[in-house]
């Protein structure tokens, strides 16, 4: 069952808000000195939505295996990095969203290797250490908050897959965007 | 003669890991301080009026509050929500609610010096021609860091988003349109999921609460719903997690201030075992 409640009472509300008081005047004529004249006026100010997003680094290296015994039996191993560290300045509620500029990484082979695509899915980004979700070049919220002077500082993480089989030699790199909007 | 090549091809790949490595080391070290810059406004309206008439334009300011010079640029996109409430965005001209013909942005390349703040203009080129309202996001977006081969890893930027909403003045409209009681997903808790739409020509800015009510009609308690935004002709979900309750029947009243002249509200009964 569904039904729509008539909200009376706050459009009442409402109105009295919005009224706009009008041009008021007062003048005295009495030598009376405890008559008083009283103009009320009204002060009116507009706040713009005002937020800011502070990142702390500008690159980051991600951990690679250094050696080929750092793969487990399947060819296959695991890192975690240490990221930036952001926060916020917010008269409103946020939220901090990141994405990736593609969906591979941009490799540079070493001599002699081949190219590879790796995709930006073999990174995972985390903003409590426990719960990672990979990146993606969809914007994904990683952060959420409401009006702050300063918000906590919010340290990211990555993990990082890696296959022996996969992973040409060479340097990847990979752009990252971090996005303030309003919700 | 191949058993020798696929040797040095081993080797190969072990030398340049080890390099890789190496490069770790330097991308710990502190990176240099950079430019970060700040926007005064998140968000631009133009309210539609009938008949139609030209809008004024808007503007925000871009300030650098770093300390060099740096470059801004600003682009223009798409964007909506999804059901869940995450802003997607597209490229300009491709959902139906695009503001991309008609918003116009200047300038949309930004050098400011450290500490310099800077205009940017926003207007309408064609206010008859959105009468029904439109959407866009304005990215205002500083540089990466320039690539380098010697470096692997991830560079970043920040962004902000304006958004700029073209709607019709008037009040805002909106339903649920459904409500069911189930499991929470790989839980034994019970969540009561709602549907909410907005009807209405603009978007709205909601909140509720559900009363978890007795049989005798006394409130049980109740379970806030934290404020979520809906652009026109979207529809949201909207989930509400039962605490733990004593064994019996109750009835879930969900009531949704999405500000207009009515509250959106619907009910379901639950069986607690």
């Amino acid at each position: 069952m569904k039904r729509s409640i008539q909200l009376l009472a706050l459009s009442a509300a409402l109105t009295g808000v919005g009224s706009v008081a009008g041009a008021q005047s007062c003048s005295i004529a009495s030598t009376n000195n405890s008559v008083n004249c009283t103009v009320s006026t009204t002060l009116s100010t507009t706040v713009a939505s005002l937020m800011n997003l502070t990142l702390n680094g500008t690159t980051v290296t991600l951990v690679a295996p250094s050696a080929v015994t750092d793969f487990n039996a399947s060819g296959l191993f695991s890192s975690t990095t240490t990221g930036p560290n952001f926060q916020v300045k917010s008269n409103r509620s946020y939220r901090v969203q990141v994405s990736t500029d593609a969906a591979t990484f941009s490799h540079t082979p070493a001599t002699g290797a081949a190219s590879y695509a790796k995709p930006v899915a073999n990174v995972q980004i985390s903003t409590d250490g426990t719960n990672f979700s990979a990146l993606s070049t969809v914007a994904a919220d990683i952060a959420s908050g409401s009006a702050t002077a300063l918000s906590t500082v919010t340290s990211v993480n990555y993990k990082t897959a890696y296959d022996i089989t996969k992973d040409q030699p060479g340097s990847y790199t990979l752009g990252v965007t971090f996005t303030l909007i309003a919700p | 003669m191949i058993l020798s090549l696929r040797l040095s091809q081993s080797l190969l790949r072990v030398r340049l890991i080890r390099a890789a490595a190496a490069g770790l080391v330097l991308g710990l070290t502190p990176s240099a301080a950079r430019a970060q810059v700040s926007v005064d406004a998140l968000e631009l309206a133009f309210a539609l009026s009938s008949p139609v008439a030209a809008m004024a334009p808007q503007e925000f300011h871009v300030t650098n509050d770093g300390a060099a010079r740096t470059q801004v640029t600003i682009n223009l996109q798409d964007w909506d929500r999804s059901e869940t409430g995450e802003n997607r965005y597209a490229p300009p001209g491709t959902l139906p609610q695009s503001c991309r013909a008609h918003v116009k942005v200047f300038p949309t390349v930004l050098q400011l010096e450290a500490g310099a703040s800077a205009a940017v203009r926003v207007w309408l080129d064609d206010a008859a021609a959105v009468s029904s309202g439109c959407y866009t996001i304005l990215f205002v977006e500083t540089p990466k860091p320039p690539p380098s081969s010697a470096n692997s890893g991830l560079r970043y930027s920040l962004r902000y988003g304006v958004k700029v909403y073209v709607e019709q003045q008037g009040q805002p409209t909106a339903e649920l349109f459904d409500a069911t009681v189930s499991p929470l997903r790989g839980s034994s808790v019970l969540s009561l999921e709602l549907g909410y739409r907005n009807v209405g020509a603009r978007q709205t800015i909601a909140r509720g609460v559900v009363e978890v009510r007795r049989p005798d009609n006394t409130v049980a308690t109740t379970i806030p719903i934290a404020e979520f935004y809906t652009l026109p002709g979207a529809t949201r979900r909207l989930s509400a997690a039962l605490p733990p309750l004593p064994r019996g029947t109750y009835v879930l009243l969900a009531m949704i201030d999405f500000g207009g002249a009515e509250i959106a509200a619907a009910q379901v009964q639950a069986e607690i075992r």
